[in-house]
């Protein structure tokens, strides 16, 4: 999603040139959500657990043969910060009154007994971030998935802030990643408890609830680290008797924007015993430099920092450039440095999602062949720059919001 | 040395000559940072092959070497020299000539048969010598070794200051894909001599490659032969015995951006023989320019990038502009880094030094792989070679020694 300026604001003059900047973006960065949420069929029950089936796939094209396999990323230690193990289940609501949420949930078609029961044991309070409702473990699990999505629609509409605080969506749209981090099975089994659907998107919205369950402070490490990680691929590029090096040249070049490959890919297709080349010695400078990396506070700026489309545009430069974060500039240089085209997406071309009912802007990632993507998603620290599939990206996308693609492709340079 | 037909190869079949000073000084060295001594050719890469490194508590690497051409622009910056051998040797003619060679050790009859064969302009800047190709094709092993690091010493002798470095006696792989004709491939057979450190060899006439063109697409195409580098494509192959922790630590040091651990357990289920490039868990920095010439506006603030710039900011996220000349670069050393000993880490800076002077510096990244940028032009990428060969490249005298400096963050864990 674009950058929202909005989040960081109110907090710059106060906290600039101070380690709790530094903190207090993290912890305010890492929740903005990469998805739009939206209302999800209630009936549906989160997907269970599917063994990855782990081997390398195969696609071919004008770009070759790439064979790839998923990886999961998780963010590291340095990501992780003391305010994500915060074990108070609260509900925030903005500046309302309580009649009118108690109203509201009610609307929402959560159960009579979990109304009663937040009656009975949830606690209201009016704080400077507005009305919240601190809840207890049995309204927890009180709580149905159609209730925890309905609210979570709410509250991506009506509270954003808070959505983007204390709701996770689970890439990839299953809890692959708390197997791949060998999660306790008491864990996995609270994930799923609470765990929602909203369209394709699978969330949880109780990560104080389950931290509070769970003991041991390693676990709930893990459970944090699966919680946030991200699908990405490794991929590699077949080079054997049968490859055809010119085509392979040509498209990985794009038309002279990827320099310096031609003599690289022909040498390592002359070598014998090698016929895989990671892609990661393709890539631009840019990409090559952030791939399955995390957000660095040196590219973040007082009122923004990456996202999508910062990742985006800047696929074929040699260096990464701080203009782009200011969102005005970003707009102004995909006018003058790219242009829209038809057709199938090349090589390093830009797909722009905008929402189908206003034309706002959803997301950007960069193509780079059959289904595999280059896509950083949403500004999040806890979200890497990842080479992945396309189905992947939009696991945290496809809710009900319609979006048309538009494909950019950037001028080359006279 | 003469050329060897060998199976339709060229291959630079040299004199099994060996200063034994220089190699045991050279041993000395490498036994202190714990590498394999064995700098013999056999060793070296002689052709396009996969070659595997011993287990350590990196794990187990195989690699390979792949020649890197710098864009098509960077050529057309180059002045093209003349295709005249010229020898800049100190003002004062003949006389100064024949005694700075004498003084470089060369045999009387030799420096006769060489003066005796070129044309000598004295000026009142220098002498210049210009030899006649056959003086220059047919000057002894020994002595092309000698003369050429006595020009090297004096100003004006480019091309022997900075030889070109082959880490390999067989030419035709080390041209494989250039385009160069085979008669230049053939000269430089002829030309070519061993480095001081026995290791490899240095290669310096280029005039005389080009005067043996027959057209200007010729002369280009040897230039970007000459100018082509090598640089080793480096896997990290490993299983579910072999990932132990000390291979997960010795890879994660001081990395803030990404988790390494969780990267290669994802490889392990994807695949039982895990196999990672190496530029994944390289920082970022070093792994945007891995393989890569320096972009012009990597010069934009005037200077390029050269090794201590490429040393100093391997771990950094924000590269900083400091050179091996840069005045705070002693104070840098002095108070980031601090010297060490084995065994090395990855990211151990190396040192390597003649007399008194640091001639070179590279990062250490497992076994006797380095991550290293050999010059300061935009004809030297950032590269992953062996350490003999880096040493080899840069020690132009032969005595280099090497030390090790580690990052202070880097033993605290805590790099910025």
């Amino acid at each position: 999603m674009l950058t929202q300026p909005f989040l960081f604001r109110g907090f710059f003059t106060v906290f600039c040139s101070s380690e709790r900047f530094f903190l207090l973006i993290l912890a305010l960065a890492v929740f903005v959500s990469e998805a739009p949420c939206a209302a999800i069929s209630s009936d549906e029950a989160p997907t269970p657990i599917v063994a990855s089936e782990n081997k390398a796939r195969r696609i071919s094209g004008p770009y070759g043969t790439l064979e790839y396999y998923p990886v999961t990323l998780e963010p590291p230690e340095s990501h992780l910060w003391a305010a994500l193990y915060e074990e108070r289940s609260y509900w925030n609501f903005g500046p309302r009154e309580i009649s009118v949420i108690q109203s509201l949930l009610s609307s929402l078609g959560i159960l009579p007994e979990t109304l009663a029961l937040i009656d009975r044991e949830g606690k209201w309070d009016i704080s400077p971030r507005g009305l919240e409702l601190t809840i207890t473990d049995a309204i927890v699990e009180s709580m149905r998935p159609e209730d925890r999505s309905a609210l979570a629609h709410w509250l991506r509409l009506n509270n954003p802030t808070f959505f983007a605080k204390s709701v996770i969506n689970l890439e990839g749209g299953d809890f692959g990643a708390f197997e791949s981090a060998s999660v306790a099975p008491e864990t996995m089994a609270l994930v799923k408890q609470v765990a929602f659907r909203r369209n394709n998107v699978l969330s949880i919205m109780d990560r104080a609830y389950i931290l509070n369950k769970i003991a041991d402070q390693n676990e709930k490490k893990r459970f944090i680290r699966a919680a946030l990680a991200t699908r990405g691929l490794f991929v590699n590029l077949i080079l054997d008797e049968t490859s055809d090096l010119n085509s392979i040249i040509s498209y990985w070049s794009a038309q002279g924007r990827n320099k310096e490959i031609d003599s690289f890919i022909r040498g390592v297709a002359a070598t014998s015993g090698v016929t895989r080349l990671d892609l990661v010695q393709i890539l631009p400078s840019v990409p090559r430099r952030y791939l399955y990396g995390y957000t660095s506070l040196s590219d973040v700026g007082p009122f923004n920092t990456p996202d999508c489309f910062w990742a985006a545009l800047q696929f074929f430069q040699r260096k990464a450039s701080p203009r782009l974060i200011d969102s005005t500039a970003c707009v102004q240089h995909l006018e003058g440095e790219f242009q829209e085209v038809s057709g199938p997406p090349e090589f390093g071309d830009i797909v722009c999602m905008f929402k189908k009912d206003d034309n706002s802007f959803l997301h950007a990632y960069v193509h780079i062949a059959g289904d595999i993507v280059f896509t950083k998603n949403g500004t999040s620290f806890a979200r890497p720059f990842v080479l992945t599939e396309k189905s992947d990206m939009l696991s945290v996308y496809l809710d009900e919001t319609e979006h048309v693609d538009r494909i950019y492709r950037h001028k080359i340079s006279e | 040395m003469k050329l060897s037909m060998w199976t339709g190869f060229i291959v630079i079949k040299s004199p099994n000559k060996m200063n034994s000073r220089l190699i045991g000084a050279l041993h000395f060295a490498v036994l202190l940072l714990g590498l394999s001594p064995d700098f013999s050719l056999a060793q070296s890469l002689s052709g396009r092959d996969v070659i595997r490194t011993p287990a350590g508590p990196w794990g187990v690497m195989e690699y390979y070497r792949v020649p890197l051409e710098a864009p098509e622009e960077y050529l057309r910056l180059l002045s093209v020299p003349s295709q005249r051998a010229e020898w800049d040797f100190p003002v004062g003619g003949e006389p100064t000539v024949r005694s700075s060679m004498l003084e470089g050790g060369l045999d009387p009859a030799e420096i006769d048969r060489i003066v005796k064969g070129s044309s000598i302009i004295k000026s009142l800047e220098n002498t210049r010598v210009f030899p006649t190709d056959e003086t220059v094709l047919s000057l002894p092993h020994a002595s092309r070794m000698l003369l050429y690091h006595l020009l090297s010493t004096f100003p004006g002798n480019r091309f022997q200051a900075r030889p070109v470095y082959i880490d390999s006696e067989n030419l035709s792989a080390w041209f494989a894909g250039s385009g160069m004709p085979r008669a230049a491939i053939e000269d430089v057979s002829i030309l070519a001599y061993r480095t001081p450190k026995d290791h490899g060899f240095f290669f310096s006439d280029i005039p005389l490659l080009l005067r043996r063109t027959l057209s200007s697409s010729d002369e280009k195409t040897i230039l970007k032969g000459i100018y082509r580098r090598q640089g080793l494509m480096v896997r990290l192959r490993f299983d579910r015995e072999s990932m132990s922790e000390s291979l997960v630590n010795y890879w994660s040091a001081s990395y803030k951006y990404k988790a390494v651990f969780p990267i290669l357990r994802s490889i392990l289920e994807a695949r039982e023989d895990g196999a990672i490039d190496i530029a994944h868990l390289l920082p970022a920095t070093a792994r945007q320019s891995l393989n890569r010439f320096p972009d012009p506006g990597d010069g934009i603030s005037g200077r390029y990038p050269d090794w201590f710039w490429t040393c100093y900011n391997f771990f950094r996220f924000v590269p900083k502009n400091v050179y091996a000349d840069s005045p705070e670069m002693t104070e840098l050393l002095a108070s980031e880094f601090q010297p060490s000993l084995p065994p090395l880490q990855f990211g151990d800076m190396i040192l390597i030094t003649s007399g008194a002077k640091i001639i070179h510096g590279c990062i250490h990244i497992a076994d006797d792989l380095v991550y290293t940028k050999n010059g300061a032009d935009v004809f030297s990428p950032w590269v992953i070679m062996k350490l003999p060969d880096v040493v080899a490249y840069h020690d132009l005298s032969g005595d280099s020694t090497l030390s090790v400096y580690r990052h202070l963050d880097i033993q605290s864990e805590n790099v910025p």
